[in-house]
C-alpha cells in the first residue's frame, strides 16, 4: 500500500516509516465512519492486551519467586507484550490506509504469534508447576 | 440523520461511538493500572530510575481517561457533520506510551532477574 501511495510531503527513514507509518489521511477518501470506529477500537484492544500481558510478565517475576522458572515465563511474557506494543499503531494505520484506498487489509502474522505464544506460555507454566517443590 | 435535533445522533451511531469512548477510557485505566503495578514492582526492587517512569504512565493514563471524556462532544459533532473521524496523533500518542511502558517494564525485569541470579553486584 505504502508503494502505490508514496508521501512525497514528508520524507522519512524506511525504519520510522515502517514502525510508525505516517498519517493515514493522506492518502484516499474517507470511509464509513463505522469502519474507523471499529479499526479504532481493535487498536485500543490489542494495546490493552499489550498492556494486560506486560503486567502478567511483571507479576509472574514478582509474586511467583517458588515457581520453577517464574523469570523465564515473565520474561517472555514481557517480550511478547513489547512485540504487540510496537505492532499496535502500525496495524491501525496499515488498516485505515486499506480501507480509504478501498484495498484488501495488509496480512498479519500477529494473532498468529500471539496465540501460539501465549499458548506456549501456558503449557510451559503448567510443566514448571508439575515441577516445582 | 433526519428525526435528530442538533447534536443528537441517531442511535446507530450514537452507541458506535459510545463503545470506541468506553474502549478509549478501558485502556486509560489499563495504562494507569501498568503504571502502578511498574511502580511498585520498581519499588520492591529498589529500582529508583523507574519509579518516576511508571508515575508519568499513571497521569498518561489519567490524562487520556480526561481526553477521551472531553472528545466525546466534539467527535459527536464530526460524526454530525459527516467530517473525518480519525485521529492518529491520540493513537500514536497511546501507541508510543504502550511500547515505553513495555520496553521499560522488560528493562527492570531483565535487571531484577540478572540481579537475583548473582550476576551483578
Amino acid at each position: 500500500v505504502n508503494d502505490e501511495c508514496p508521501d512525497a510531503t514528508s520524507p522519512r527513514p524506511p525504519w520510522l516509516e515502517k514502525l510508525v507509518p505516517s498519517d493515514p489521511r493522506l492518502v484516499g477518501s474517507e470511509p464509513d465512519y463505522r469502519f474507523t470506529l471499529a479499526n479504532e477500537r481493535t487498536f485500543l484492544a490489542w494495546i490493552r492486551t499489550a498492556l494486560a500481558l506486560a503486567a502478567g510478565g511483571l507479576g509472574a517475576i514478582a509474586l511467583l519467586p517458588d515457581l520453577l522458572g517464574s523469570e523465564a515465563i515473565g520474561l517472555g511474557l514481557l517480550v511478547l507484550s513489547f512485540i504487540m506494543a510496537a505492532s499496535a499503531y502500525r496495524r491501525w494505520a496499515l488498516n485505515e490506509e486499506a480501507m480509504r484506498l478501498g484495498v484488501p487489509f495488509t496480512p498479519s502474522r500477529l494473532p498468529a504469534v500471539m496465540a501460539v505464544g501465549t499458548a506456549l506460555f501456558v503449557v510451559v507454566g503448567a510443566v514448571l508447576l508439575l515441577l516445582s517443590p | 440523520m433526519s428525526d435528530t435535533g442538533p447534536g443528537e445522533l441517531p442511535a446507530v451511531a450514537g452507541l458506535q461511538h459510545e463503545r470506541t469512548t468506553l474502549a478509549w477510557e478501558r485502556t486509560a485505566f489499563a495504562l494507569m493500572g501498568i503504571g502502578v503495578i511498574l511502580g511498585r514492582f520498581a519499588a520492591v526492587s529498589e529500582l529508583w530510575l523507574v519509579e518516576p517512569l511508571a508515575i508519568v504512565l499513571v497521569l498518561i493514563g489519567a490524562a487520556v481517561l480526561v481526553w477521551a471524556g472531553a472528545f466525546y462532544e466534539r467527535r459527536s459533532l464530526a460524526i454530525e457533520l459527516e467530517h473525518d473521524v480519525a485521529h492518529p496523533g491520540a493513537a500514536r500518542l497511546v501507541g508510543i506510551v504502550t511500547l515505553a511502558a513495555c520496553a521499560v517494564s522488560l528493562v527492570a525485569a531483565v535487571v531484577v532477574v540478572v540481579r537475583d541470579l548473582g550476576w551483578l553486584p
